[in-house]
C-alpha cells in the first residue's frame, strides 16, 4: 500500500513537470505499450492530484447535527441502508441522503456571486444567445441509452430540492430584454431550498445544500433513498421489486399503507425509488434494472433456498449495483470518451491494470487500485470524507444529449413507425408512448438506433427552454422554466466558480480569449460577457471548451469525472473492502463479472439480438434489424 | 486497389475538394443593387446556342424545349474580379471533365466503394476542412448562426428502416404525393422509365411508382407497394428493401435534377428575369418588387450549368442517367412544368391530399405558413399601386410581362393579360416569390440532410448490389456542399428598392411578417425537416 502510495507520488510529480508542457490528452500515445503508454499513466497521477487537493469537506462548517441512526447493527455489514448510513461504520451519517453537498474547491472560494455580479450576464440571455438549438448536433458514436443512462445514474446520486414559490421572496427574478417573448417579465427561477441545518445567518464558511439522495453508487433511483420508498417498491416476495405485466407499477396505483393512490395526478410516471423529471429514457432503464434485479432474486434463491425475502432483496441490490456501476465503468464511459487511453484507464479503474482477462484468470493479488482495480481494494475516503459535491453536480449538466424528436421503430413489423416530440414522451405521457411502440423491446430497440445532441454551445433542446412541469406552483400557476437559464442560476446560487476560476482550481491553464476557448462561439460569447473572460459561466464554459479528440465532453468536466468517478467506488465499503464472497456470495460476483449491458438487455429482451449482434458496446448505435445501414 | 492508383486519387480528391472549397469561400452573394436605367431588351435564345466568352459551352446540351437569355444584363453580372475568378475555375472544370476525363477529371476508373460505415464515409467526404472553409465564409459574411452550414444530419425517417410513408409528407419529398382513390395514395415516378433515359452501366434505372395507404388511426401513410424494374414488391417480400432504395433513388434524382435544376433554375428563374427586365422599366412598382428575387439569376445559371449540365458535369456523374439520358429527362420534364407547384394550396389541391389534414401532412402545413406570408406582402404591395382589377389590366406593362410569361414559360402562368385580376395577379407574384425562395430551399438545400446517406437513399443503384464508388460519393458531397453556398437572406431589408415611402413600409411589413413567423415557429420543437423563414434566401443566384 504505502509502496504504491510512493510510486503514485513520484508518477504525480513527474507528471506535473510534464503537464506544464504537454496537455495529458497531448502525449504521444503508442497503441502497442497499452497500460503502460504515458498518456494512460497520467491519468492515475492526474486522480492522485485531484484526491490530495480538490476534496473539500463542508460538514466541518457550523450546522446541526444529523439525527444520528445509532450503533451499526450486524446486518449494516452485507446490507445497503436505504438512506445510506452506515456504509463507513465508523462514520455511519457520511454520504447519507439529506447530508451536505461537499465541495471541489477550498470553503473560502465556494461563495455564490455577490448580488451585484448575480445576474450578470442575464442567464435568460446565455441561454437565449448561447444555448439555443438551431440545428441539432448529433453525437453519432453513441445511441440514446447512453443519454438515458446518464440521467439514470445522477438520480442515483443526487437531488437538490427547490423553494416551494409561495412567497415572491422564495424566487430569484430576471429581467427580459427586449424582444424575449418569455411569458412573464421577470422571469422567474424559484431558488434552491438552502441547508436547514445551518444556523440562521450563519456567515461562518459559504451556504451549503442538501443531497436529498444518498451520496453512494447504491441505485437509490432504483430502491429508494428511503424505508418508506422502498417498502413501496418492493414486492415482499423472494426479494424481488414489484413488477406488473412486465412493467413497473404507475404512481397511480394504491399505497398498502393508506389505500390510496401514492399520487395521483401521475397517472403516467412508474413507482420507483426517484422518478421526478420522468419520461420514456428513465423508464427503460429503471424497468430494465427493476427486471435485473428479480432475475438476480431467481438466482440467489436457486443457490440459497432458505434465504428470506429480505435477504435476497439486500443480496441482489448489491449484486445489481455493482453491475450498473461495472457498465457505467466500463462501458459507459469509455463510450462517451472514445479514446483508447480512456478504454484502457476506465478497464483499469475496474479490473487493474492486467486487464479483465488476468483480473478473472488469477483474481485479486494485492491492494493495489491501480494493479488489480478498485473493486476489492481498501477503502480510502483520501483528503475528505465521502460527499459527493456541488461541482460534481455542475459537470452533470449535460441537457445537449437530449434531441428533440423521436421515432419508434418495430423490431418485427417493417412498416411500424411512429414519431414523438420530447413533449410527448415525458411525463405522463412516458407509459402510453411505450405501450404504443408495442412494449419494452420496440422502444429500447429505437433508442439503440437514435443518436443523442453532442454536449457543446448551441444545442440545448429547445423544449426545455420552455419546459413546463407536471404539477403547479402552489398559488396555482403553471410552473414553466428555461432549463438552461436555470442550469447557469444553480451555479452561481451554489457558488460554483466561473469557468476559468473552475480551471485555475483544477490546476489547469485558464483560457486567456475568447478564441482559444472556442473560435465558433468567440463573438457571441464575448459580447455576451463584454470581453471579460474570467466571466464565462462554467456551464459555457464547459459546452464551449473543444474536448479531447474522441471524447464526448470537455477535459475540464473530465478531471472531476476522473476523480469522483473513482471516489464513488473507492469510498464505498461495499466496492472496496465489503466487495467480497462473503458479503455479495460467489453466484454474485460471477454475475457482476460476467454480465454486461448486452447481456442484460438480451436476458430480459431477447429479440433485441439481432440488432445488438455484433456490436462492441451497447451504448453505441445498434443494428436495423430489416435493412443494415452498414452493408 | 493498387499504392499508385490509391496515391493518385488522393491527390486527386484533395485538388478537387480544394476547387470545390475554393468556390464555396469566393462565392459572396451579390449585394441586392438597384437595375440601371438603360437596358437592352433580352432575347431568349435557345439553350445550346448560348455562348459564354464567345464559346458556345452549351451545345452539347441538346434540349430545345429550353431557352436562355442570349446576353447577360450588365446588372445582373458578377464584379470583374470575381467574374475572372469564375470563369477561371468553372473553365479548369468544364476542360478538365470535357477534355481530359480520366487524367484530371474528380472521376477515377476502378476505385472501391466507400466506406460500408455511412458516418465514416461522411467524414472522408465532407471533411472537417469543407467545414472549416464554411464557417471561415459564414464568418467573413457575418452570417447569422442559425444560417451555418452544418454536417449533414441523419433524419429519423432514414434512421433504422427508411420510413418512405414519412418521407412522403414531410421534407424535401413532400410535394410527390398525389391521391389514386379511397385511401390509397402514391409517388408516381414512373416519368423516369422513359425508354430513352439510358443509365449508366451496371445501375437500375431510377423510377418507382410507390403505393401508400392511410392509416386513420394512426394519422399517418404506409407504403403498400412499389412497382420498380424488379417488378412489384410489396412489404415482407426479399426485394422490399432494395425497391424502397430505388424508390429513394428516384424522387431524389426527380427532386435534384428536374424539381430543382430544370424547374427552378433553367425554368421559373430563368425566364422570370427575362419576363420581368423586358417588361418593367427601373422604376416600374413591380419591377422594385420582384428585384430583389431575379436578381443575379441568369449571371448565376451561366455558371452553374457549366458545372452541372456539361458533359462530364456533376448531374452526369452522380445521377444515375449518362448524360444524353440526362438530356432527354430534362427536355422532357421542362415541358411538364406547372405554376402551380409554387402555390402549396391549390397544388395539395391539385394533388387531391388537402383533406388529410395539417397534422398528417406536416410540410404542407410549414409551405402553406410561409406562402401566406408571401402572397400577402404581394397583395399588400399591389394595393399600394393598383386599386381594381381595371388599373392592373390596362398597365401596359403588367401586359407585357404576362405575355411573355406566358410566352417562355412551358404552360404558361394561368393569368393572362385577359383575365388578370388584383387577386390573380398577386398570387402569381407569390408563387414566383415562393418558388424561387421556400420551395428552392426545399428541393437544393434540404436534399444536404437526405441524398448524403446512400447507404439508405442511394443516389445510384448498382444491379450487383455494391455501394457508389469513392468518386461518386465524393462528387456527390461537393455538389451538394456548393448548394450550401452563402445567398442574399431573405430575411433582410430590401426597402432601399422601394420607390415611395408606402412601398418601404410594405417590405418592413414583409421583413416583420417573416420574422413573426419565425418567432412563432421558435416556440415549436426544432425540427430538421421544418423551413424556417431564417434559413430562406432571397433568391436563387449563387
Amino acid at each position: 500500500m504505502r509502496q504504491s502510495h510512493t510510486a503514485l507520488r513520484i508518477f504525480a510529480f513527474l507528471f506535473r513537470i510534464v503537464n506544464r508542457v504537454v496537455v495529458w490528452h497531448k502525449i504521444p500515445f503508442i497503441r502497442l505499450l497499452g497500460a503502460l503508454n504515458p498518456r494512460v499513466l497520467n491519468l492515475p497521477a492526474l486522480r492522485y492530484d485531484l484526491r490530495r487537493w480538490n476534496l473539500h469537506d463542508t460538514v466541518q462548517l457550523p450546522g446541526t447535527p444529523l439525527q444520528n441512526p445509532g450503533p451499526f447493527a450486524e446486518a449494516d455489514r452485507s446490507e445497503r441502508r436505504a438512506d445510506g448510513t452506515h456504509n463507513d461504520l465508523r462514520d455511519p451519517m457520511m454520504g447519507c441522503a439529506g447530508s451536505r453537498f461537499g465541495r471541489n474547491l477550498p470553503l473560502d472560494q465556494a461563495w455564490p456571486e455577490p448580488p451585484d455580479k448575480f445576474l450578470d450576464p442575464s442567464p435568460r440571455e446565455v441561454s437565449r444567445i448561447l444555448m439555443t438549438r438551431y440545428h441539432f448536433i448529433p453525437a453519432t458514436s453513441l445511441n440514446m441509452l447512453a443519454a438515458a443512462w446518464i440521467q439514470f445514474q445522477v438520480h442515483d446520486w443526487f437531488s437538490h430540492k427547490q423553494l416551494a414559490g409561495q412567497k415572491d421572496d422564495e424566487f430569484i427574478k430576471i429581467k427580459l430584454k427586449d424582444g424575449d417573448d418569455w411569458h412573464q417579465d421577470p422571469m422567474k427561477i424559484r431558488q434552491t431550498e438552502p441547508d436547514p441545518t445551518r444556523p440562521r445567518g450563519c456567515t461562518a464558511g459559504p451556504p451549503t445544500f442538501i443531497n436529498y439522495e444518498t451520496h453512494w453508487w447504491d441505485s437509490s433511483q432504483l430502491y429508494g433513498s428511503s424505508s418508506k420508498i422502498q417498502k413501496l417498491v418492493r414486492s415482499s416476495r423472494g426479494g424481488k421489486l414489484k413488477i406488473e405485466n412486465g412493467f413497473l407499477p404507475l404512481m397511480t396505483s394504491i399505497d398498502p399503507e393508506t389505500n390510496q393512490p401514492i399520487d395521483p395526478a401521475l397517472t403516467g410516471v412508474d413507482l420507483t425509488g426517484f422518478n421526478d423529471n420522468w419520461w420514456v429514457g428513465l423508464s427503460l432503464l429503471h424497468t430494465l434494472f427493476a427486471h435485473e434485479h428479480n432475475a438476480i432474486c431467481d438466482r440467489l434463491r436457486e443457490e440459497y433456498p432458505a434465504w428470506d425475502d429480505n435477504r435476497l432483496f439486500q443480496t441482489a441490490r448489491l449484486i445489481n449495483t455493482a453491475l450498473m456501476a461495472k457498465i457505467h465503468t466500463v462501458e459507459w464511459t469509455p463510450g462517451i470518451l472514445g479514446h483508447p487511453a480512456l478504454q484502457i484507464g476506465m478497464n483499469a479503474n475496474w479490473w487493474g491494470a492486467f486487464g479483465e482477462r488476468i483480473h478473472k484468470l488469477v483474481g485479486r493479488l494485492g491492494e493495489s487500485e491501480e494493479l488489480w482495480g478498485i473493486p476489492g481494494s481498501p477503502t480510502d475516503h483520501h483528503a475528505a470524507p465521502y460527499y459527493l459535491t456541488e461541482e460534481f453536480v455542475a459537470v452533470y449538466r449535460l441537457h445537449p444529449l437530449i434531441p428533440d424528436d423521436y421515432r419508434f421503430q418495430s423490431l418485427s413489423d417493417p412498416a411500424f413507425s411512429t414519431y414523438k416530440t420530447f413533449t410527448e414522451i415525458q411525463g405522463n405521457g412516458t407509459r402510453q408512448v411505450i405501450t404504443e411502440a408495442g412494449g419494452m423491446a420496440n422502444a429500447l430497440y429505437s433508442f439503440g438506433l437514435a443518436h443523442p445532441g453532442a454536449i457543446t454551445l448551441g444545442n440545448f433542446p429547445r423544449f426545455l427552454q420552455k419546459f413546463e412541469r407536471i404539477k403547479p406552483l402552489p398559488n396555482g400557476e403553471r410552473d414553466i422554466i428555461d432549463l438552461a437559464a436555470v442550469d447557469i442560476v444553480r451555479d452561481r446560487e451554489r457558488g460554483v466558480p466561473r469557468y476559468n476560476r473552475f480551471r485555475r482550481m483544477l490546476r489547469m491553464k485558464p483560457v486567456s480569449t475568447f478564441e482559444e476557448l472556442n473560435p465558433d462561439w468567440a463573438k457571441p460569447m464575448a459580447d455576451l460577457y463584454k470581453n471579460d473572460i474570467e466571466r464565462v459561466d462554467s456551464v459555457v464554459g464547459l459546452l464551449a471548451e473543444l474536448p479531447p479528440k474522441g471524447f464526448g465532453f470537455s477535459d475540464t468536466a473530465f478531471r472531476i469525472f476522473i476523480l469522483m468517478a473513482s471516489r464513488r467506488l473507492k469510498s464505498d465499503r461495499f466496492f472496496t473492502s465489503d466487495y467480497r464472497p462473503e458479503v455479495y456470495t460467489k453466484v454474485g460476483l460471477d454475475w457482476v463479472n460476467d454480465n454486461t449491458m448486452t447481456s442484460v438487455l438480451l436476458r430480459h429482451y431477447p429479440a433485441l439480438a439481432p440488432a445488438l449482434a455484433g456490436i462492441p458496446n451497447a451504448f453505441m448505435p445498434w443494428n436495423n434489424v430489416f435493412e443494415p445501414l452498414r452493408y | 486497389m493498387g499504392v499508385m492508383a490509391r496515391l493518385w486519387w488522393k491527390l486527386r480528391k484533395g485538388v478537387w475538394n480544394r476547387i470545390a472549397q475554393i468556390k464555396f469561400k469566393n462565392n459572396q452573394p451579390l449585394a441586392v443593387t438597384r437595375l440601371k436605367k438603360s437596358r437592352r431588351t433580352i432575347t431568349a435564345i435557345p439553350f445550346t446556342d448560348v455562348r459564354v466568352c464567345g464559346i458556345r459551352v452549351f451545345r452539347d446540351i441538346p434540349v430545345p424545349s429550353l431557352k436562355a437569355a442570349q446576353k447577360i444584363p450588365r446588372d445582373d453580372k458578377y464584379p470583374l474580379w470575381q467574374y475572372l475568378k469564375k470563369m477561371i475555375v468553372f473553365g479548369l472544370q468544364l476542360w478538365a471533365c470535357r477534355r481530359s476525363p480520366g487524367a484530371w477529371s474528380p472521376m477515377q476508373a476502378g476505385l472501391p466503394p466507400v466506406d460500408a460505415d455511412p458516418f465514416t464515409a461522411m467524414r472522408e467526404g465532407y471533411t472537417s476542412r469543407h467545414a472549416r472553409i464554411a464557417k471561415k465564409a459564414a464568418a467573413k459574411m457575418s452570417v447569422e448562426r442559425p444560417r451555418l452550414l452544418q454536417p449533414p444530419m441523419l433524419p429519423p425517417e432514414l434512421r433504422g428502416n427508411p420510413d418512405l410513408g414519412m418521407l412522403a409528407v414531410r421534407g424535401p419529398y413532400a410535394g410527390y404525393l398525389k391521391r389514386v382513390e379511397g385511401d390509397e395514395y402514391a409517388w408516381d415516378l414512373q416519368s423516369l422509365s422513359a425508354g430513352d433515359y439510358e443509365p449508366h452501366a451496371g445501375l437500375y434505372k431510377p423510377w418507382a411508382r410507390v403505393l401508400f395507404r392511410f392509416d386513420d388511426r394512426a394519422r399517418r401513410l404506409n407504403a403498400t407497394e412499389i412497382h420498380t424494374e424488379l417488378g412489384t414488391t410489396r412489404p415482407g417480400d426479399r426485394d422490399w428493401s432494395l425497391a424502397k432504395k430505388l424508390a429513394l433513388c428516384a424522387v431524389s434524382t426527380h427532386t435534384g435534377l428536374v424539381r430543382h435544376w430544370n424547374w427552378l433554375h433553367l425554368t421559373t428563374g430563368e425566364y422570370f428575369a427575362i419576363a420581368t427586365r423586358n417588361a418593367f422599366a427601373e422604376h416600374h412598382p413591380l419591377c422594385r418588387l420582384l428585384w430583389p428575387h431575379i436578381f443575379g439569376t441568369q449571371q448565376s445559371n451561366r455558371f452553374g450549368n457549366m458545372a452541372q449540365l456539361t458533359r462530364g458535369g456533376d448531374f452526369e456523374h452522380i445521377y444515375s442517367f449518362t448524360h444524353a439520358g440526362m438530356c432527354h429527362v430534362l427536355e422532357r420534364s421542362a415541358k411538364e412544368f406547372d405554376m402551380m407547384v409554387g402555390d402549396p394550396v391549390a397544388d395539395a389541391a391539385r394533388r387531391n391530399v388537402s383533406h388529410l389534414g395539417v397534422d398528417a401532412l406536416p410540410t404542407q402545413k410549414n409551405l402553406e405558413d410561409l406562402f401566406a406570408v408571401i402572397h400577402r406582402h404581394a397583395r399588400r404591395y399591389l394595393g399600394i399601386y393598383y386599386k381594381t382589377d381595371r388599373d392592373v389590366q390596362t398597365n401596359e406593362p403588367i401586359e407585357k410581362w404576362l405575355d411573355e410569361l406566358n410566352k417562355l414559360m412551358p404552360t404558361g402562368v394561368q393569368v393572362s393579360k385577359n383575365t388578370v385580376t388584383l387577386d390573380s395577379l398577386a398570387r402569381l407574384i407569390a408563387r414566383f416569390i415562393y418558388l424561387v425562395t421556400a420551395y428552392h430551399e426545399m428541393v437544393g438545400a434540404c436534399l444536404w440532410n437526405y441524398q448524403m446517406w446512400t447507404h439508405v437513399h442511394p443516389i445510384r443503384v448498382y444491379k450487383d448490389g455494391r455501394r457508389e464508388p469513392l468518386d461518386v460519393y465524393q462528387r456527390l458531397v461537393n455538389t451538394n456542399y456548393l448548394l450550401q453556398v452563402i445567398r442574399a437572406p431573405l430575411i433582410a431589408d430590401y426597402s432601399r428598392l422601394a420607390p415611395d415611402e408606402e412601398a418601404k413600409g410594405a417590405f418592413t411589413a414583409f421583413r416583420t411578417e417573416l420574422e413573426t413567423l419565425q418567432q412563432t415557429m421558435e416556440q415549436e420543437p426544432w425540427a430538421f425537416w421544418k423551413l424556417y423563414p431564417n434559413m430562406l434566401e432571397g433568391n436563387i443566384n449563387a
